[in-house]
């Protein structure tokens, strides 16, 4: 039973093109060592931990499987039992995730390979870490906030712990020494136990329920109320897409479970990133000055205005039968592009403001968080003309877990790859600056007035079923 | 002389060629003249020469059994879908032209509304997109129409299936359109809902095209039935027509079968 339901899943729900798209991503974690980050251990190190961090936090508060309406209907309805059933579910994600994380962090194993005691401990940390994610959020299934936040904050200490020197944290292997096994022995004891409690729980008779109730729940969206009569078209338009950002297939882009509509308030989001910018401000002014917490910073702020700027692409359903059969396509679809420029730019202020204050304070900050006023904004832009290209990221099913995985899903892998490439080259060569945002800005504008190019995308996305 | 010279190209060259602007009075006064319409997904055919004309205030049912070509040819007229071949026009327009998108009323087959907006805030959106006039008025009177009061505040996700149709019906007629293109418009409406609704179709002054499968509301909403199959259209008549058939001591359901099969 166990094997034919894992063909199942796998037949339904795995295309071949995943297959290449863990490739690319294995392409890309070679690329990112490779553009100057492979003379120490210590960019690793930093990168290793924010990808696991944002493998292993989502996982933990979001909870649950890949679980679609079909399964509901039809698998949780016959006469399968739990214990054949979940490890099934368990085994088709770890295929889904566990790839990707591997693919995209196995490369570092590389600056270890002169120690096979070091190698080893290394391959068996990266292995956990790949696997911890999906037993966290087995375990985390249906469980309250008030559970899932505190482990979510012991987790990300964990992790932060790999960075000051504890050799626990599931980072430190990449230390060597016997921090290296220290690191290894933690991980692996929080895995097999995490993976334990999971795998005891499967029999509790209502877990593919808990999995489908929390999947289905209503999306985070925001309350914000909003009046829109009195307003002319464009000013709706601007006004509606410019305060909500919609943070749908992120997590999807680096192999995580969960994809969702979660329609959030700009307001909301830069309200938040002034807090950060005032703790990181509070810290690089009052506390630390090291190069170390600056490139942690600098790290997460490029990942972070990363997605920001990638997730331009993100369109709902919901908006093409609505919007595009009330008015011109090519207008539309330039009012849309815009309100994603703004939303990056406002977005990207606080950071910048703050590095600014950092920089004429004479205290070292991270290169030319200014220069990425434009550029985040600029490349939200051009993702948004690129991922049209095929589709924008869709999900078909609002609130429920995607149980497919394809080709479409990963599309911002070789997006971001360009970007980081752009975004580095700001960092080191900020004259580039120069060149790059203006050719970003006359591609956009010549994108935003090329009419056949929005019809001909619509039409091709109706055909693919947007509508 | 504009239109002396129009005229000639059109016979001249192709009648399919497109223009922007209308190209005959009589065509500009028309709802819908579709010809030879054609458009395949790779290699399967949707829809294959079909024909329709729709005169000023006329309500026509589009019948044909699943994957007929129904929701597809609603595409082409609402201007979401780009015929292969054929000519397309709306009160003489492009279909994707935003003088013919200002005359339609489009609700697709499974719609769904702005889920972060709340039943109102969708209403006021699309109608300031829509460049609706006295706005706020037209929103409460469709959702007092509707019965959508006791909903107005609540977001989509919270409302029963039923209501959230209602909802995307009210969305696609805010802006008081001349012509109604809707895909299975009573999905999931209640007995009494759908009274509602036929009562407010009939108040409205606009032409209707309708996708349906089912016949009883092809009955009730239209007095002209097109039945499709396989992207041809097979039958073309008045309802009256098919209720002469019906006298033979057929049934209306069993007629349209019968018809639906013999294609030729």
């Amino acid at each position: 039973m166990f094997l034919k339901l894992l063909t199942l899943l796998i037949r339904t729900r795995f295309s071949r093109s995943y297959l290449i798209i863990i490739t690319l991503v294995f392409v890309y974690s070679i690329l990112a060592i490779w553009m100057g980050l492979a003379s120490s251990l210590f960019i690793p190190k930093y990168y290793l931990g924010f990808i696991f961090l944002i493998f292993l936090v989502p996982s933990t508060y979001m909870g649950g499987m890949s679980i679609n309406e079909a399964d509901r209907d039809f698998l949780f309805t016959s006469a399968i039992r739990n214990r054949d059933l979940i490890p099934t579910f368990y085994l088709a994600q770890a295929l889904a995730s566990s790839l990707i994380f591997l693919s995209a962090t196995f490369v570092y194993l590389l600056l270890l390979i002169g120690n096979p005691l070091y190698l080893v401990s290394g391959i068996i940390s990266v292995i956990c870490m790949a696997l911890l994610p999906i037993s966290m959020s087995l375990n985390m299934a249906g469980k309250s906030p008030m559970i899932k936040i505190p482990v979510c904050i012991i987790e990300t200490l964990w992790i932060l712990s790999s960075f000051f020197g504890y050799g626990f944290g599931p980072i430190s292997f990449l230390n060597g020494g016997t921090a290296s096994l220290l690191s290894m022995q933690v991980i692996l004891a929080v895995t097999v136990s995490t993976t334990a409690f999971a795998f005891i729980s499967i029999n509790a008779e209502s877990l593919p329920f808990r999995f489908y109730s929390f999947s289905s729940r209503n999306s985070n969206n925001f309350s914000r109320s909003q009046t829109f009569t009195g307003i002319g078209r464009n000013k709706a338009i601007l006004k509606l897409n410019f305060m909500q950002v919609d943070f749908t297939s992120r997590v999807s882009s680096v192999g995580n479970i969960r994809v969702s509509v979660n329609r959030v308030s700009v307001y909301r989001l830069f309200f938040v990133m002034c807090i950060f910018a005032a703790a990181y401000f509070a810290v690089s002014f009052f506390y630390i000055r090291e190069d170390g917490f600056q490139l942690f910073i600098a790290t997460s702020y490029i990942s972070w205005f990363l997605i920001m700027a990638m997730s331009s692409g993100t369109l709902s359903k919901e908006r093409a039968w609505l919007s595009l059969s009330a008015m011109s396509i090519e207008s539309y679809m330039r009012l849309l592009m815009i309100s994603k420029i703004l939303q990056a730019l406002f977005v990207s202020l606080p950071f910048a403001v703050v590095s600014a204050l950092l920089d004429f304070s004479g205290i070292l900050s991270f290169s030319v968080p200014i220069l990425f006023l434009f550029v985040v904004p600029s490349f939200a832009g051009i993702n948004f003309i690129i991922t049209l290209l095929r589709k924008p990221y869709q999900v078909l099913q609002e609130d429920i877990l995607p149980s497919i995985y394809n080709s479409s899903q990963f599309m911002t892998v070789p997006i971001s790859l360009f970007m980081l490439f752009f975004i580095f080259l700001v960092m080191i060569f900020p004259i580039t600056f120069l060149f790059i945002i203006p050719a970003a800005l006359i591609i956009i504008l010549a994108s935003m007035y090329n009419k056949p190019y929005w019809q001909n995308s619509i039409y091709r996305w109706v055909e693919m079923g947007y509508v | 002389m504009q239109y002396f010279l129009k005229v000639f190209i059109l016979i001249m060259i192709n009648k399919g060629m497109e223009f922007t602007k209308a190209e005959f009075p009589f065509q500009a006064q028309m709802p819908l003249s579709f010809r030879n319409v054609s458009k395949s997904y790779g290699k399967n055919v949707a829809v294959k020469g079909l024909n329709i004309e729709i005169k000023n205030g006329e309500k026509v049912a589009l019948l044909g059994e699943n994957g007929a070509g129904k929701s597809t040819t609603l595409k082409i007229i609402s201007g979401l879908m780009r015929p292969d071949a054929g000519y397309v026009r709306i009160y003489g327009q492009l279909p994707s032209s935003l003088s013919a998108k200002q005359h339609i009323g489009y609700l697709p087959e499974d719609p769904s509304p702005y889920l972060n907006l709340s039943v109102r805030e969708n209403l006021e959106y699309i109608g300031a997109i829509r460049q609706t006039r006295n706005l706020e008025t037209r929103v409460d009177d469709l959702i007092y129409h509707l019965q959508l009061k006791n909903y107005e505040k609540q977001k989509p996700l919270s409302l029963s299936r039923g209501n959230k149709q209602k909802l995307c019906l009210a969305l696609s007629i805010i802006h008081e359109p001349s012509f109604c293109v809707m895909d299975e418009p009573l999905n999931y409406l209640d007995i009494p809902t759908q009274e509602i609704i036929f009562q407010y179709f009939e108040s409205m002054n606009s032409s209707f095209i309708i996708s349906t499968h089912i016949l009883s509301i092809a009955r009730r909403l239209t007095e002209r039935i097109i039945i499709i199959s396989s992207g041809t259209k097979i039958w073309d008549g008045k309802l009256a027509e098919l209720e002469e058939m019906e006298r033979t001591g057929k049934s209306m359901e069993n007629v349209v079968s019968e018809l639906m099969k013999n294609v030729p």
